[in-house]
């Protein structure tokens, strides 16, 4: 029990990088637009944070600049793609290349330096009583406040997709821009936007991680986290409150990879050959890579079956070209 | 059409609707130099002088010892620049380069290692079995696309990442004697022998025949006419009878084939033993050679070169000056980001009008 109360203490810190770079990809893509290059923009968001807070600035300064760097990256990933019309799938995998490299090259010179990470707090007025719930309490109430700020931005996310009138053109912009066009909601701008909420979501996730986990940059620090989340997106069904779900069973999957380490599985009577297969299961490698076997295994799971046609945007990946441009 | 008023000019920015003969290599041109510029930007941030890398790697280029090892280079980047561009002309993203190759190496490296009795036959096996796993790993993320419909771009990454790791684990597995951090070295027989002092090996071999086989597929054979006309329109082309299934699949399986033995020619090659991390991002960069590659097997070639250069530039480079490696992938992503702004511009004309007098206007053209 003790171990698997330990286990679920790192789903949550694994859980909200990913749930808030997945939030953000959900507002740009719901608009139509691809954005392949989370994994670099949560790459220089973790670093720009980490920066800022080595420099002496604030944790929330840092927080803020990651927003504002990953920010004018989706930007330039809007220019290429909304105005110069660049196919939506490279220049992705492009911006998500090079933020990744621009961070590992310049954050040669910031790594092995530790922070002071955000501190574990109880929630306001209820947090007493929720912490002392027992077993549970204390590991899924006693958080960053950027947790919770995910956490809160699940709702905010859903409300504004599926109940505002942006909602509703950002969705216009997603499945019909050129009806949309001719009835004045202009598809251009709603993408821009959408995807300028993408970088600003990406780097908080990014910070969420530096700020809020680890402490300390290191090359490749987001370890496909994006792509991840990209994953997510899908499996949630381009949708905040599924995307929360989503996002916690890959956190704990994350999490395996530390707990498992420590499992002694030789205490246990089995065979030869069944101590072979533990020892090739809890290997550590292989337990790095149980996050992408599950990705892979849950995309199959959620499209089986079902008809994803009907629930994605109709014009993902689709640039929008007005008549006569 | 959009236009805008500047004092007595009127800039109208509309569709080209010719290209000139030049405008495609100008494009491609321009990316590099620009990306060169940025790069030395970036270099001269770590107070290195960018003349001084440039000299460096250019007249290591350009020495006998940087050529054999500029070919080197070019094999792996030509398989697997390919292996990422027959799907492409089917409108398919493989991102799977990297699960190929160390599917590819792996495969070999144990081959080699399990067969020492086998003479020469091994080193035949090693590449074969090499081109098969591939073809059984690339298989997967083509069924999936093809029965469910699941996003390619995602599956080929995941997987790719896990095989980075599942590569290292395969080290560990065949790690020799004295606990080195490399695998075992492969018995003689399952390595591939060499030019002269150089180290180009078999593999020079595979990609001239992995190239020609890529331009007859295209040239020649109906396969490569539906994949591209599958990629130019996929409904009109399964109205038109074509199979969807086959196309995708069988342009997987093909790039599966040409990244597994891009891995294992790396490894019975170069190496002669499987090593941790032994490809350097081919993968990604094997994306960038195919786009810039578009519908041209020569403009693939082109691109194979070039990157080719600059992995062994940068190599230099990190080896002399404090820059870190990150800098080969800095360029890889700008050049491509810099090709697709110049195309997205080249798109579109700009036409000057300017009022001459109260109802003339003359037109001066970009």
């Amino acid at each position: 029990m003790s171990q698997f109360i330990s286990l679920l203490e790192l789903a949550v810190p694994a859980t909200t990088p990913l749930l808030l770079a997945c939030l953000g990809e959900i507002f740009s893509e719901r608009s139509g637009v691809l954005n392949l290059g989370i994994e670099g923009l949560m790459s220089i968001g973790a670093l720009t944070a980490i920066i800022v807070v080595l420099s002496g600035g604030g944790l929330w300064s840092g927080v803020i600049m990651s927003m504002v760097v990953a920010g004018v990256g989706a930007l330039v990933f809007a220019i290429l793609t909304i105005s110069l019309k660049s196919d939506q799938v490279v220049s992705g995998v492009m911006i998500a290349l090079l933020g990744v490299a621009v961070a590992n090259f310049y954050g040669n010179n910031w790594s092995g330096e530790t922070i002071t990470t955000f501190s574990q707090t109880k929630l306001p007025l209820i947090g007493d009583f929720l912490v002392s719930i027992p077993y549970i309490g204390e590991l899924l109430f006693m958080n960053t406040p950027i947790d919770y700020l995910a956490l809160i931005l699940v709702p905010i996310s859903w409300y504004i997709l599926f109940r505002t009138k942006l909602g509703l053109k950002i969705t216009a912009a997603g499945n019909e821009s050129k009806a949309a066009d001719t009835m004045g909601i202009d598809p251009i701008k709603i993408r821009y936007l959408t995807v300028v909420i993408s970088g600003l979501f990406a780097g908080l996730a990014g910070a969420a991680l530096s700020l809020g986990f680890t402490g300390y940059w290191t090359a490749n620090l987001i370890d496909s986290r994006g792509w991840i989340a990209i994953a997510i997106v899908i499996v949630a069904r381009w949708d905040p409150r599924k995307a929360l779900i989503g996002a916690f069973a890959f956190g704990f999957t994350y999490s395996l990879q530390f707990g498992l380490q420590g499992f002694n599985y030789e205490r246990l009577p089995l065979s030869d050959a069944l101590g072979n297969t533990y020892a090739f299961l809890f290997d550590p490698i292989i337990i790095s890579t149980y996050p992408f076997v599950v990705t892979i295994a849950m995309l199959v799971f959620f499209s089986i079956g079902t008809n994803t046609d009907l629930v994605a945007p109709q014009e993902l990946a689709k640039n929008y070209i007005r008549e006569g441009e | 059409m959009k236009s805008v008023k500047i004092g007595d000019f009127d800039l109208q920015i509309r569709k080209r609707e010719e290209k000139g003969k030049f405008i495609n290599i100008g494009v491609v041109l321009g990316a590099v130099v620009s990306s060169f510029i940025l790069v030395g930007i970036v270099i001269s941030s770590y107070g290195v002088s960018p003349i001084e890398a440039f000299q460096l790697g250019f007249s290591y280029a350009l020495s006998p010892s940087g050529f054999s090892g500029l070919i080197v280079r070019m094999i792996p980047l030509l398989l697997v620049g390919l292996a990422v561009y027959i799907p492409l002309r089917a409108g398919l993203y493989n991102v799977a380069g990297g699960a190929g190759i160390y599917g590819g190496g792996i495969a070999a490296a144990a081959i080699g290692l399990a067969t020492p009795g086998a003479g020469r036959l091994s080193l035949l096996m090693a590449l074969t079995g090499g081109a098969i796993a591939g073809m059984v790993i690339l298989a997967i993320p083509g069924i999936l696309r093809a029965y469910w419909d699941i996003n390619e771009i995602l599956t080929t990454l995941l997987l790719s990442f896990m095989f980075v790791r599942l590569n290292n684990y395969a080290v560990t597995v065949m790690r020799g004697e004295g606990g080195t951090l490399t695998g075992e070295a492969l018995p003689p027989n399952a390595v591939s022998p060499t030019i002269g002092s150089s180290s180009i090996h078999i593999g020079l071999l595979i990609a001239i025949l992995g190239f020609v086989l890529a331009y007859f597929l295209f040239r020649k054979t109906a396969f490569g006419y539906e994949i591209d006309m599958f990629g130019d329109n996929p409904t009109a082309a399964v109205r038109s009878g074509i199979n969807r299934n086959k196309v995708i699949i069988g342009t997987f399986l093909l790039g599966g084939l040409l990244s597994g033995v891009a891995g294992a020619s790396e490894v019975v090659g170069l190496h002669g033993r499987l090593l941790p991390d032994f490809s350097p991002g081919y993968g990604f960069t094997a994306v960038a050679i195919a786009i810039i590659g578009r519908k041209n097997i020569y403009r693939v070639l082109g691109a194979t070169f070039l990157f080719a250069f600059v992995y062994i530039w940068g190599a230099r480079i990190e080896l002399l000056l404090p820059v870190p490696t990150a800098v080969i992938a800095v360029f890889e992503a700008t050049v491509i980001l810099f090709f697709l702004v110049g195309e997205g511009i080249v798109n579109y004309r700009v036409d000057v009008q300017k009022q001459t007098s109260a109802d003339e206007k003359e037109v001066i053209s970009v």
